[in-house]
């Protein structure tokens, strides 16, 4: 395998566990967040910092990147899940906007608008495909259990919710810091792997990036968001000699969708083998009574 | 120095204004916020330009056709995405993620149309200014408060001297009830859209104007949107007032303050603000939409 | 639900991937045909430069073909799309990497930085065009990129060119300085103008900032106004700088405004062309130059456009690659890695270039050009 196909490969590791915090937040909670993107900034930036200035294990300086954000998410989730949504929306955006300038600005500590170079290439094709194989079994477990269930009540009927006892802003913060660690776990192996980060990687069209993955996959499945991840990864690879009309095509794409088919590719179902498993049942069956009824 | 930064502020706000109403128009409506304003704001100027600098009309009508133009556009999007969304039943926040869809198709199809390149307008107003003791203030900047002015108090009028200024009141405040009271609601979204999307292009041919026209320039309607915020969603006095007091207040925080911390500056008063009141500073209380 | 969903899904996503990536990656080896990459922005905001630079590389690649090519074989060009943006750069250089003997590319320094190391170890040299942070061929612990070069000047030698003509040729005591700080080459430039400046005893009263994707910046030239500077430096890109001068002029500032070769395009002429009038810009030599005009002229004649700078760097970057095969001998990116590094007195349509084997950087003289009855007029070379 090239080099370039690694790459590609490890930008879609990197990207499915980005899309994933989006998915639990937005597919299975309904919440809306334009800030995801500043997650990753705080969880590439804390790493780097602690790769390059720490001299910090990538481990201990990937978990750094994660804490952070979820520590930072957690206080921009008290402050702000109160509001309803598109208040709250404006209010992530703000979030995002707000770091990327931040970073800009403390430029003695992050280079600034130059970026910061030089960070370790230590994101390889195993450390990614640990982390996207430990992502998903997370994040499945976490939808499975009762904290998940709960969510989805959420989702669903946020007032019926409240009325049988569910907590309903202790389970959106909940969900709002799984996803801001998940983005800070993306950055940190974004960072590490692309050697250089600036801030204007992190901006609002990544955000809205993230979001618009996780529709198209289907807002409420895991499989979803992984498959939309992986086309929307290698598309403008593949599609390189009309680039121009990639994102044409893109926007096209949302639209269509959520007028046509708003469940996404796969709505609320996530990959499973039961279609499998009845179509064998079946063709047994008609084998059976097949051979019986051939018997003489 | 104090004089001249707030004339800049207040010019600045004057166009946001003029795209805050649009989104609070539509919100009031529907309840969404139309990410792709912005956009239909762009293609106006777009077509404004072509009109003017291409096919080389007089500009009062060149102006014209931009702003019908941008008004058709908007009443286009909401024919194709939104109307069917709203008759899914979906819930409102696919609205919004139409509009982003819509958004980056308008965005990107001009720039595989015309092309990624800047245009600038021909010079309508001279690069002039009007100087008063010390202050400077451009011509066009006049010509713009003045014409953002008139829009706005039209749109006023129109909406509370008139019938369908009434009708869409209704709309705006239970439209199932105002369906059953027998108003043709479509008419009515159809009305509102194509008033937004001309308030829209009228703000866009004025930044196209002062500065530039390029692909992505719609995204100064996300200052509209937080202006509309800052008011309160869906009250267009609201918008007006939280447009100007956003316009001046980044001017004077560039000024006085670091222009590098100019956006958080605003946000953080943003946020400050919803913390006090969730609601915007005029905002009506609507319950949470499902 | 099935029982190792979880798997499954991973098994798909790497499935899809797997199945579409053998369309990616292509590599028919021809050994008669030297294969030179490019990457730059073919799409977005400043393809205008982008596309500029393939254009001007293909129509020389023609050029050196007709004249037998190098050592006897034919170039021939692929370009992929950068976007002008790191990670794309990063992946575009990927994918040329196992074909081709050399990349020219990019002008930007965000992307030649995280390019640089990826080229070291693939082994392939890169020849940056007008990227001018120092980091882009030295990386911030002082260690030297073996396989990154350039073809353009750095952010300190502009800085330091504009400074000087600012001190002796406009005579100006009092500058003012307006960087875009969301641009490591704006902050770059204006850093090393504000030393060489006030090391010319020159002062600096003010210094403001703005970001770029802002199109009002009053609220800045207002504080510079009333200190009536003699010069303003604002290196910032075309457009914005258009926006900046209009501006100024309308606050009644009349100090002239100076930068660097972010300036360079004919579209600054058609936005700002008056509020500019005798402003000056660095650049490299370049179209005001008339060595250069036959070139120009072809340009025009193959694609009905005027040619942009970074024509020029194409251009001279694949006669560079011929000067520096032909040295080695033979085909081969050690050899011409090697050579390059060696390169003495080699002559380009963009002038006279002398590589420093210790930094990679060349040095040429920048050229100064004049805004002069919306023209772009060719001052002179300033060492």
């Amino acid at each position: 395998m090239s080099t370039y196909e690694q790459g590609i490969i490890i930008l879609i590791g990197i990207n499915i566990i980005a899309v994933l915090g989006v998915s639990i937040l937005t597919g299975f909670t309904r919440v809306f967040s334009f800030g995801n993107a500043g997650f990753m900034a705080i969880g590439a930036y804390v790493s780097a910092l602690l790769s390059l200035r720490a001299h910090a294990p990538f481990v201990a300086a990937i978990l750094g990147g994660m804490a952070v954000a979820g520590a930072i998410s957690w206080l921009l989730g008290k402050l702000t899940l109160g509001l309803r949504g598109d208040y709250f929306l404006i209010a992530t955006l703000g979030f995002g906007e707000c770091v990327r300038v931040l970073f800009e600005y403390l430029d003695p500590i992050t280079g600034g608008a130059r970026g910061m170079p030089g960070i370790p290439a230590k994101t390889t094709l195993p450390a990614v495909t640990i982390s996207v194989v430990l992502a998903i079994l997370l994040a499945w477990n976490f939808l499975h259990s009762r904290y998940g269930r709960n969510l989805m009540a959420i989702r669903e009927q946020g007032m019926a919710a409240e009325a049988v006892g569910i907590d309903t802003a202790h389970y959106k913060t909940l969900a709002f810091v799984v996803s801001a660690i998940y983005a800070g776990w993306s950055g940190a192996l974004y960072a590490h792997y692309l050697t250089f980060i600036a801030p204007n990687m992190f901006n609002l069209d990544k955000s809205a990036e993230l979001t618009i993955t996780v529709v198209i996959g289907g807002l409420g499945s895991l499989t979803g968001s992984v498959i939309s991840t992986v086309l929307l990864t290698v598309l403008p690879e593949v599609l390189r000699a009309a680039s121009t009309y990639r994102m044409l095509f893109y926007g096209v794409a949302v639209v269509l969708i959520i007028t046509v088919r708003p469940a996404g590719l796969m709505g609320y179902r996530e990959f499973s083998l039961a279609p499998l498993h009845r179509a064998l049942d079946r063709w047994r069956a008609r084998r059976l009574a097949a051979g019986t009824g051939a018997k003489p | 120095m104090l004089f001249q930064q707030l004339i800049n502020g207040v010019s600045i706000g004057g166009i946001y204004a003029l795209m805050a109403t649009g989104y609070a128009l539509i919100y009031s409506l529907l309840g969404f916020s139309n990410w792709a304003h912005g956009d239909v704001a762009m293609v106006g100027a777009y077509i404004g330009f072509l009109c003017f600098a291409v096919v080389r009309l007089p500009f009062l009508p060149a102006a014209l056709v931009a702003v019908g133009g941008a008004g058709l556009l908007s009443v286009l999007n909401e024919r194709v995405a939104y109307r069917r969304i709203r008759r899914n039943n979906s819930p409102t926040m696919f609205l919004m993620i139409a509009a982003m869809g819509l958004s980056v198709t308008l965005q990107n199809f001009i720039l595989v149309t015309v092309g990624p390149k800047f245009k600038t307008f021909p010079t309508v107003l001279p690069v002039k200014s009007v100087s008063l003791g010390g202050l400077h203030i451009g011509v066009l900047d006049l010509v713009s408060l003045a014409v953002a002015c008139v829009a706005i108090c039209a749109l006023q009028f129109m909406i509370t001297r008139t019938q369908a200024g009434l009708a869409i009141k209704a709309c705006a405040s239970n439209m199932r009830v105002s369906a059953l009271m027998g108003i043709n609601i479509d008419r009515y979204v159809t009305l509102v859209f194509f008033l937004a999307g001309a308030l829209a292009g009228v703000g866009g041919l004025l930044v196209g104007l002062k500065y530039t026209v390029y692909p992505l320039m719609g995204n100064i309607s996300l200052k509209a949107f937080i202006a509309s915020v800052f008011g309160g969603l869906g009250s267009i006095p609201g918008a007006i007032v939280g447009a100007l007091f956003i316009g001046v207040m980044e001017v004077l925080v560039s000024g006085y303050v670091s222009a590098g911390l100019r956006d958080l500056f605003t946000f953080g008063l943003l946020i400050a603000v919803l913390l006090i009141r969730p609601d915007g500073l005029f905002g009506r209380t609507v319950e949470e939409k499902a | 639900m099935s029982k190792h969903p979880k798997f499954l899904s991973l098994l798909v996503g790497a499935g899809l991937a797997a199945a579409l990536l053998p369309g990616l990656g292509c590599g028919k080896k021809d050994s008669n045909v030297i294969k030179i990459g490019y990457v730059g922005a073919l799409s977005g905001e400043t393809a205008v430069w982008g596309q500029a630079g393939l254009n001007g590389m293909k129509l020389t690649a023609k050029e050196i073909n007709d004249k037998g090519g190098i050592l006897g074989k034919k170039i021939e060009v692929i370009g992929l799309d950068g976007q002008g943006k790191p990670i794309d750069s990063v992946n575009a250089f990927k994918k040329l990497q196992e074909d081709v003997l050399a990349v020219i590319g990019t002008n930007f320094s965000s992307c030649n930085i995280p390019m640089a190391a990826v080229a070291d170890q693939a082994g392939v040299p890169l020849i940056a065009t007008a990227a001018s942070n120092p980091k882009v061929t030295v990386d911030e612990n002082g260690k030297l990129h073996p396989y990154s070069f350039r073809i353009g000047f750095i952010d300190p030698f502009q800085g330091q060119v504009l400074a000087n003509f600012a001190s002796n040729e406009l005579k100006a005591k009092t500058a003012a300085i307006f960087v875009d700080q969301g641009s490591d080459y704006s902050t770059g430039l204006a850093a090393y103008f504000e030393k060489q400046f006030l090391a010319n005893g020159g002062q600096i009263p003010i210094k403001v900032q703005a970001h770029s994707g802002d199109n009002d910046f009053r609220a800045q030239l207002s504080k510079i106004q009333p200190l009536k500077p003699d010069v303003i430096l604002v290196p910032w890109i075309y457009k914005d700088v258009a926006l900046i001068a209009n501006q100024a002029r309308e606050l009644g500032i009349k100090a002239k405004l100076m930068g660097g070769d972010g300036w360079d395009s004919k579209e600054l002429l058609t936005m700002a062309g008056d509020s500019l009038e005798g402003c000056v810009y660095t650049s490299q030599p370049s179209f005001a130059n008339p060595v250069t005009k036959p070139y120009a002229d072809a340009y025009q004649k193959e694609y009905n456009l005027a040619p942009e700078t970074e024509a020029l760097f194409g251009h001279d970057g694949l006669y560079w690659i011929k000067d520096a095969v032909e040295r080695a001998g033979k085909i081969d990116r050690a050899a011409l890695r090697d050579q390059l590094e060696k390169t003495t007195n080699f002559q380009g349509l963009m002038g006279s270039m002398s590589v420093d084997p210790a930094t990679h950087n060349p040095a040429k003289p920048a050229s100064i050009y004049k805004v002069a009855g919306k023209q772009f007029v060719w001052v002179g070379d300033f060492k």
